[in-house]
């Protein structure tokens, strides 16, 4: 079995013969590995499809989920202005959404015109010229575009103060999302194997909260795009454990996550609903760890999650900078030692 | 009557409510509550919701909500705490160079600024010259520096760096925190304290300012 066939095994709850690895490079670690400037790398797709095949090549068991990208792209529509750091990522120095009346005219983008997304696009018409196919597109969920738009702390806080404008704004970032993904989709060709959207806010949002303010706004997302996209992919390395049975509710395939508390307990509120990909902690393990506290956390995730399929052992979030390479092998390495199938767990 | 006063004050920070902290605070001053029991009170709900949050039964989105209530009624008492205004202590605080997320750090200036120090707050994205600026012009107690990335978080060890070699270090006490931070990481760059949380960060500053001088 390939890498690909062993994920579309484990997501439809079958074994296949080994744990699936797959990893999210982050564009810091991309841009070293690649050793060019962090800025350049991200002004340039050719270089961001060289930089992803370079992984691939050097980690060949391993799917390595990386395409193109333009940071914060879907903030931009709205007018809020990025900093520009030589070798960091960039990140939103001046919200769009200045005072809460902003809200009321705040109208959706229009992928073709508005701010970096006309620059999106051409970068996806450049990675589908280069390799040929794209097999998936990315992007911020509505929630987490609202707290990008307005900022953080003031969206929270709008949340408690104004709950009927803060759900005004969500309407219009959910309707930003929605069109935004049909516009990436039509231009690699209609449809996508995989759609990833990213949104964190789970970790700020009590469970209430996030069944008001989050689960209804990303379920419509994903509802919409049925159809059009064949694995469903949500991201969000943040606190999620108080919220897993909401995650049900968008019928996605995978859930990459990163806290989700007790390993058991978290596979019981899951199995036969998503599967879950992660969540060897990327700063704690990854990167400050040793090889062998790599293959322990791998070893003791895999048993608690792995058995029965429903599994993809990953990173809890993105691969990034300074994480060293003998530690991203030693991950692939311990899902073929202790994730070869029958697994009984522990 | 006094105990039902204080236990709404205790209630309306831990029900995140900045209006009805207000009017309570409001209500203790005119009924002649000395105000110092009235902080205390109001610091025993922001004790409740530091407690809660630790068990993740309230989010961030709820400490803002606390920070903002307890602040409501902080700016009613401190008018009427005498010798208030002036020798609490200066505090700058900012995220670091090229790092430009506010969360946390805006939870913390909020919580330091309720409890009635000069907050400084430089924003996101500040480079180790301008905090050093900032230290010496207002001769500032404590520098907060905060990261939330593994990448921007080594320019913390940068800003304490340039305090040393600018004279500064001792004259200052540094506290760290952000999400890719650890106890570890403040001791290896030699800060004086770390704040996991807002709440942590606050007792923190206590601590350094309060006990530890």
């Amino acid at each position: 079995m390939n890498v690909l066939e062993r994920v579309l095994t484990t997501i439809r709850f079958e074994e296949p013969d080994q744990v699936p690895v797959v990893l999210f490079p982050e564009w810091d670690f991309l841009a070293d590995l690649y050793d060019v400037p962090l800025r350049k790398l991200l002004n340039d797709p050719v270089l961001q499809i060289k930089a992803g095949n370079k992984m691939r090549e050097m980690f060949p068991d391993a799917f390595i989920a990386t395409g193109v990208w333009v940071p914060y792209a879907e903030a931009t529509a709205f007018g809020c202005k990025l900093s520009d750091p030589e070798d960091e990522i960039p990140g939103i120095m001046e919200v769009a959404v200045k005072s809460v009346e902003d809200i009321d005219t705040l109208e959706v983008p229009d992928p073709y015109q508005d701010g970096l997304l006309p620059r999106y696009l051409e970068f996806l018409k450049v990675q589908k010229r280069e390799a040929g196919q794209v097999l998936g597109v990315g992007g911020f969920g509505p929630v987490e575009l609202a707290c990008e738009i307005m900022g953080f702390t003031q969206f929270l806080r709008l949340i408690s103060i104004d709950p009927e404008r803060a759900h005004r704004l969500l309407r219009v970032t959910t309707e930003t999302v929605k069109t935004w993904f049909d516009t990436m989709i039509d231009v690699i060709g209609g449809s996508a194997l995989l759609a990833l959207v990213s949104d964190h806010t789970t970790g700020f949002l009590r469970a209430e909260k996030c069944t008001e303010f989050f689960t209804p706004y990303l379920k419509e997302v994903f509802d919409h795009l049925r159809g059009k996209v064949s694995i469903f992919l949500y991201h969000n390395e943040n606190y999620s454990a108080h919220v897993l049975d909401q995650i049900a509710e968008f019928k996605v395939q995978i859930f990459h996550c990163g806290e989700i508390g007790d390993l058991r307990r978290a596979k019981e509120a899951t199995y036969g609903k998503y599967t879950l990909m992660g969540n060897i902690h990327p700063r704690d393990v990854m990167l400050r760890g040793t090889p062998e506290m790599v293959e322990e956390k791998c070893k003791e995730v895999i048993e608690a999650l792995a058995p029965g399929g429903g599994f993809i052992l990953s990173v809890g979030g993105g691969v990034s900078r300074k994480i060293p390479l003998e530690h991203i092998e030693v991950l692939i390495r311990s899902a073929e030692k202790y994730g070869r199938y029958p697994i009984t767990g522990k | 009557m006094r105990g039902d006063v204080f236990g709404r004050m205790v209630k309306a920070i831990v029900n995140l409510d900045p209006q009805g902290a207000r009017l309570i605070a409001q209500e203790a001053v005119e009924s002649g509550v000395p105000p110092m029991e009235a902080i205390k009170a109001f610091s025993k709900g922001l004790e409740i919701v530091g407690e809660l949050f630790e068990r993740n039964e309230y989010f961030l989105a709820d400490m803002i909500m606390a920070a903002d209530a307890f602040k409501e009624a902080m700016d009613v008492l401190r008018p009427h705490i005498r010798g208030a205004g002036g020798g609490k202590g200066r505090i700058v605080i900012g995220t670091v160079k090229d790092d430009v997320h506010d969360l946390g750090k805006n939870v913390v200036a909020t919580l330091l600024a309720a409890e009635g120090y000069e907050v400084y707050d430089l924003g996101v994205d500040v480079p180790a010259e301008k905090f050093l600026e900032k230290v010496k012009e207002v001769n500032a107690d404590i520098l907060g520096l905060s990261a939330l990335l593994t990448t921007t978080m080594e320019r913390i060890r940068e800003v304490i760096g340039k305090l040393e070699e600018e004279g500064l270090r001792g004259k200052v006490k540094v506290i760290v925190g952000g999400r890719p931070v650890t106890p570890e990481f403040a001791e290896e760059v030699g800060a004086d304290g770390y704040g996991r949380d807002a709440i942590a960060a606050l007792k923190v500053v206590k601590e350094l300012l309060e006990g530890g001088k």
